[in-house]
């Protein structure tokens, strides 16, 4: 087997609950989808964690400034987007890709909170719209670091500022990108839209995130196909299947890596009523539907507890038993290990698509150093080297004592046990009496 | 459920109303051993519930199709995690332990370590209907599959299966496994055999591959073919195997119809055919898994076609038969078309292959039956059931005896039916007992059975084994003299039941032994009689010391006189008794014999009140026995008998001097039906007897009531018949004086008509041999029968003994009987001690060394 990482593949960062995800198209064409740096982590049990710097390490240079072709932000939250600002600072980002909400936050109360990121993310994108316009009311070539994306439908479009853009600034749900910072990677990537969907643009704001599918096609004509949803719900995901279905465009909705939508959030298969979790397996088998071989559910998480506290946030552990139910499921904190995570690299070869085994990564993570000693590029490992070294520091201070690790038949005789019951006298005296 | 180690996903009806539920179970952090199944961290398991739950059993199968072709999983997803729902499912325990039983069960098959055995023999659904009928596979396929003995192989092997088809019974029985030419030169031989047991043959295609069962299980056709074409078994072959069968069972129909239209049957389907196939099916062969040792078996599983594509392969047939090329491929692609849809039917298979089946009773005593030829005497209460246990048993041959006639009251309690009323009951009995395995001779013997088998020179060798169950004492009286003077003596089992059907008494006599029933019952008589605490009630029950006197009568006249008792009791206590007796058979017949060795035994069997005592069972070794000198009686010597008189020689050894004679009464019985003379005890000299070197005279000092308590303890079984003594270290031959004193006891003055004299002695070595007790060793024996002459006793009669009077006493030194000192008498000394008024029978042996 090959110690080289392949050319093409997409990145998980091990960096706890939160999205950060790199496509690399080619050696100098980055995409980055999401963004968690924790170097600002205002929780303590949180370790920080560098991301824009680890990133920033392994971008190619373009005049000597580090160059990242295009930021996708699939919706404002600060697990989406932290270290936005730093990466700004630090790099140049050929093409932004916003959806149309943060107006729309803005315009229905302009105090509402907002992570710094999202803010600093909303102004160069502000930013960018009125240099574009300007330069093609001008005719204009657009200057490096101007270009920017408006993906996604507001019922309000022509409210904001954004609708005097040039039609092809704009994208719908139900098209597809294959431009990346204005040059046309046709053939080699492709980002179908799925969502945000105009019906949901006053939906709260994880309702709105940016849903794409993602393919990556090697001049082989491999193809590998990586399903985003951000944080959508059940509701939003059925909406995109039967949608894409009804549509005849399955192959849109194929994938050989989902990203469990919301950080493996129970809501994507559980839906609130009357007070319980009802299930829905109406997704999971929609999910399968459209599953090729051998594919699999990366939850960008920490690790799943053994058992889900009420109200508590993602990840949730019903969640990732549903994945585990139909699929071959990773979580990025506990792969392979929850000691040591690797990064989670999705690779495409002339075998295919595939998930890199984490040896592999961990030689590959090696050999990028030489191969960027001797001169030569390789990428991928480089990205999955300074993901390796974000999960290492992810994972210090991660507390693993409340994870299982008792086998699952022990657990399941256990609870057939509990569940027929005792059959032990009670432990402890028992009074009777007449008062 | 228990924070998700088990969730329910989702609950539907099925097809046939059973509920559906699909469950997620954690399996993470399994072991995964070398022919383990590979499980992921979770696993769905579709639940279906059957309406008949919790008292019918759940069936598991996996969602996915990731564990064909793996050990307990069968037609692709199903698990199999009962071997026997009947005893592992508890329906108080319900889902809860399903849950636990599916857990362990993918435990286990991640270890690899499942029971290896198992196989499918059964659809994983429910099937509404059986009407696609049975297929009983009699024939080992042994070497015909084409697999290595570990299931190695890639060829596909076809054969035919030469079967008789019972249409009405729906049941093919396969015969034979032959190649297509045998089959073609069969059916179109003049005088083909078209009829087995009066039920037509068909032949029906057989395809064996290596691969084993990894698909769905089929409802069509098609199914069927994809599943066989990823074995390599493509859907042409498929067709043109049947076709050719089809060729074949178009010829044997024709002859049968012609031959016998009534035998010849209709079709299995509605839709019959002028001509047509009797039955279209298919059989498949795989390895299974179900083995014995490493080489692995073929697993068979029949579908038979439905009358659609039974049409097909027989309009292929025809048009090739025709072997009109293009009309062919016409047929063929419009076959395919039509055979794609047509259903089939999963016939149900019944392995009666040796090679596949153990016997539900291997390792029972009845086991020993297996192969054997038995005879059965009585067809009655015992000897009904005795047989059919024998048959079902596997005996190869059976004769039952019985000499009359179903009547209705017998119905009562004995296996014949109303219609059987007026028929000899060998008879109704032979018939029903070959019904239960074709493959058995049954044989009915009307008639006197002493007659017909224990005549004078019949030859039992075409036996095995005997079970006397008439419960006749004739009978066992007749056996017991037949087999004194047989060459070859089959192992004898004899049974009767108490009068009260709560007790049966079964003896069992082997090759070696002897004596027969008669003789062993004799032995538990004597057993019981001495009060032995096991045997007093059987005793009590089979040899009362005074006849009952309330006999049953069931039918008005002069009917013959029964015990009351029901069919549940006669039939317990048979089979009670038949293994009892095949325990001890089974265990003799495998062990080593000395002289020692048991060679008959009885074991009493008890039920109700008497059944807290059990079972008690007693042995014999052999006795010693030998023809007595006037060649008309067979002597037996019991081990006891000549355990006494060794003792005694011992004591008198050791007390009196070793060349000191000795002896004492014989008590036994004679027989003279079957010419037999019983010894079972010894008696040693009375106290007012004289014994000394060359002299043994026996006194009358007791001797009566020792005879008496002998009597009457033994219910008169056991009398006086003789004297013993000794001659040690000298011949075992009667002197003259030894002649004259027996001469006097039978004489007309005497006591006794017949008396048996024995006497014990032996070369030095011998005789020294039989008192230190050497293994096995027993004294020289002459033994003989003295009549009282009728007439006058004259030299040749065995009761002369010459004219002289031997009975004084010869001077000199004697010990007495008991303990008291040596005292002289004189020279022809009167015998002042003899007590007056006492007759004054005397005896003297007197022993000259020559």
């Amino acid at each position: 087997m090959s110690t080289e990482l392949p050319e093409l593949g997409v990145v998980f960062w091990p960096v706890g609950t939160g999205d950060s995800s790199t496509v690399v198209v080619s050696e100098d064409v980055l995409v980055q989808v999401d963004l968690n740096d924790r170097d600002k982590a205002d929780d303590e049990t949180t370790p920080e964690v560098p991301v824009v710097d680890l990133l920033v390490e392994v971008l190619p240079k373009v005049d000597g400034r580090p160059f990242l072709a295009a930021f996708v932000l699939t919706h404002a939250d600060k697990d989406h987007c932290s270290g936005f600002a730093d990466l700004l600072e630090k790099a140049i980002i050929g093409e932004l890709w916003a959806t149309p909400r943060m107006w729309r936050e803005y315009r229905d109360d302009p105090d509402a909170e907002m992570c710094e990121d999202a803010k600093a993310f909303h102004e160069e994108v502000v930013r960018r719209v009125e240099a574009v316009k300007k330069a093609a009311a001008e005719g204009n070539e657009i200057a490096a670091g101007d270009r920017v994306l408006v993906v996604g439908y507001d019922t309000d479009h022509a409210k904001h500022a954004y609708h005097e853009l040039p039609e092809r600034y704009l994208v719908y749900p139900g098209q597809s990108i294959t431009k990346i910072n204005g040059v046309d990677y046709a053939g080699r990537f492709e980002a179908f839209i799925h969502a945000p969907f105009k019906d949901d643009c006053a939906a709260a704001r994880n309702d709105t995130s940016l849903s794409m599918q993602v393919t990556l096609t090697e001049d082989g004509g491999q193809d590998g196909k990586v399903l985003l949803f951000g944080d959508l719900a059940y509701e939003t995901i059925m909406k995109i299947f039967t949608y894409s279905e009804e549509k005849g465009r399955e192959h849109y909705l194929e994938w050989n890596l989902l990203l469990a939508p919301h950080h493996c959030s129970k809501k994507i298969m559980y839906v609130r009523e009357d007070g319980r979790d009802v299930l829905k397996t109406d997704v999971l088998q929609a999910f399968e539907r459209h599953a090729r071989q051998e594919a699999v559910v990366v939850a960008s998480s920490g690790v799943i507890p053994v058992s889900d506290a009420p109200g508590a946030n993602p990840p949730h552990r019903k969640a990732a038993d549903r994945y585990q139910d139909y699929f071959e499921f990773i979580c990025t904190m506990e792969w392979p290990s929850k000691e040591e995570p690797s990064p989670v690299v999705l690779g495409l070869d002339t075998n295919g698509a595939r998930i890199v085994e984490d040896s592999v990564v961990a030689l590959s993570t090696k050999s990028a150093e030489s191969a960027k000693a001797a001169g030569t590029r390789r990428r991928l490992s480089e990205v999955a080297a300074a993901a390796t070294a974000a999960g290492r520091v992810a994972s210090r201070g991660a507390t693993l004592a409340d994870t299982s690790t008792t086998p699952g038949t022990q657990r399941v005789q256990a609870a057939v046990k509990a569940d027929r019951g005792s059959q032990d006298a009670p432990t402890t005296t028992v009074g009777f009496g007449c008062d | 459920m228990a924070g998700g180690a088990v969730e329910l996903l989702e609950e539907r009806k099925n097809f046939y109303g059973n509920t559906v539920f699909t469950i997620s179970m954690d399996t993470s952090g399994l072991v995964r051993g070398p022919n383990g199944i590979t499980v992921r961290p979770r696993e769905r398991f579709k639940v279906i519930v059957p309406n008949g739950f919790p008292f019918e059993p759940p069936s598991v199968v996996a969602v996915h199709n990731r564990w064909a072709k793996t050990p307990h999983v069968q037609w692709g997803s199903s698990l199999c995690l009962y071997a026997s729902s009947s005893v592992e499912w508890n329906p108080s325990d319900g889902i809860r332990g399903l849950i636990s039983r599916l857990s362990t069960w993918v435990e286990h098959a991640a270890a690899g370590t499942l029971d290896p055995d198992g196989q499918p023999l059964h659809p994983p659904a429910v099937y509404t209907s059986a009407d696609a009928g049975i297929v009983l596979v009699h024939p080992d396929l042994g070497d015909r599959v084409p697999w290595a003995s570990d299931g190695a192989g890639s060829e596909i092997r076809t054969l035919i299966a030469w079967c008789a088809a019972d249409t009405r019974q729906r049941r093919v029985d396969v015969l034979e496994w032959v190649d297509l030419a045998t089959a073609t030169e069969r059916a179109d031989a003049g005088d083909a055999e078209v009829f087995v047991r009066g039920h037509p043959v068909v032949a029906v295609p057989v395809v064996l591959t290596p691969d084993e069962f990894g698909f769905e299980y089929p409802a069509d056709v098609k199914a069927l073919s994809q599943g066989l074409s990823e074995s390599g078994y493509d859907r042409d072959s498929l067709l043109l195997d049947l076709a050719a069968a089809t060729v074949l069972n178009r010829k044997l129909r024709v002859k049968q119809k012609a031959e016998n239209p009534g035998a010849a049957g209709v079709s299995w389907d509605e839709s019959e055919l002028e001509d047509g196939p009797l039955l279209t099916a298919v059989l498949v062969g795989t390895p299974s898994r179900r083995v014995e040792g490493e080489t692995r078996l073929a697993h068979l599983a029949a579908w038979k076609l439905d009358g659609l594509s039974s049409m097909i392969t027989d309009l292929f047939a025809r048009v090739r038969d025709l072997a009109v090329a293009d009309l062919e491929g016409e047929v063929r692609d419009l076959a395919f078309s039509w055979f794609d849809s047509a259903k089939i039917a999963w016939m149900q298979v019944m392995e009666t292959r040796p090679e596949v089946t153990r016997r539900r009773d291997q390792g029972t005593p009845l086991s020993w039956l297996a192969g054997k030829r038995a005879l059965v005497l009585g067809a009655g209460a015992l000897g009904a059931p005795v047989a059919e246990m024998c048959v079902r048993a596997g005996v190869r041959e059976l004769t039952v005896a019985d000499r009359s006639l179903v009547t209705p009251g017998i119905l009562v309690r004995q296996p014949y039916t109303d219609a059987d009323i007026g028929q000899w009951k060998a008879s109704a009995l032979s018939e029903r007992l070959s019904s239960i395995r074709p493959d058995v001779t049954v044989t009915p013997s009307v008639g006197n059975v002493r007659t017909t088998f224990f005549a004078p020179g019949r030859d039992l060798s075409a036996f095995d084994l005997i079970i006397d169950a008439t419960a006749d004492a004739s009978v066992r009286s007749a056996i017991e003299k037949a087999r004194r003077e047989a060459t070859i003596r089959p192992p004898l089992i004899t049974m009767v039941i108490g009068h009260d059907a709560r007790r049966g008494l079964v003896t069992t006599n082997l090759t070696s032994a002897t004596g027969a029933g008669a003789d062993t019952f004799r032995k538990v008589a004597l057993l019981a009689s001495s009060r032995a605490q096991e045997w007093t009630d059987v005793g009590d029950d089979l040899f009362p010391t005074s006849p009952r006197t309330q006999l049953f009568f069931p039918e008005p006249g002069c009917s013959a006189p029964t015990f009351v008792g029901s069919a549940a009791q006669t039939t317990a206590l048979a089979g009670a008794m038949l293994s009892e007796a095949l325990t001890v058979l089974s265990r003799r017949s495998s062990t080593g014999s000395t002289a020692d060795t048991p060679v008959s035994s009885a074991s009493a069997v008890r039920l109700g009140s008497a059944s807290s005592l059990g079972t008690s069972r007693a042995e014999w070794p052999a006795d010693v026995v030998q023809v007595d000198g006037s060649n008309s009686y067979e002597v037996r010597i019991s081990a006891e008998a000549l355990a006494e008189a060794r003792a005694e020689s011992r004591r008198g050894a050791r007390t009196r001097g070793p060349e000191i004679e000795t002896g004492g009464m014989l008590l036994g019985a004679f027989d003279d039906a079957t010419g037999i003379v019983y010894v079972d005890k010894v008696a040693g000299p009375p106290p007012d007897s004289y014994l000394a070197e060359m002299y043994f005279q026996h006194g009358v000092e007791g001797v009566q009531e020792r005879v008496d308590t002998e009597l009457e303890r033994t219910g008169r079984a056991t009398g006086f018949v003789g004297f013993w003594h000794t001659h040690p270290a000298g011949p075992a031959r009667p002197s003259p004086t030894d002649e004259h004193g027996m001469a006097s006891v039978v004489g007309p003055d005497g006591t006794t008509r017949r008396a048996l004299m024995m006497i014990l002695g032996g070369s030095e070595r011998r005789w020294a041999g039989w008192l230190e007790g050497a293994a096995g060793e027993h004294p020289d024996l002459y033994l003989r029968v003295v009549p009282r002459s009728a007439g006058p006793v004259v030299a040749g009669h065995p009761g002369y003994v010459g004219g002289t009077d031997l009975q004084r006493l010869p001077a000199g030194t004697y010990f007495r009987g008991g303990y008291s000192p040596r005292i002289r008498v004189a020279a022809g000394g009167r015998a002042t001690h003899v007590p007056a008024g006492r007759s004054r029978v005397r005896w003297l042996w007197r022993w000259q060394r020559s």
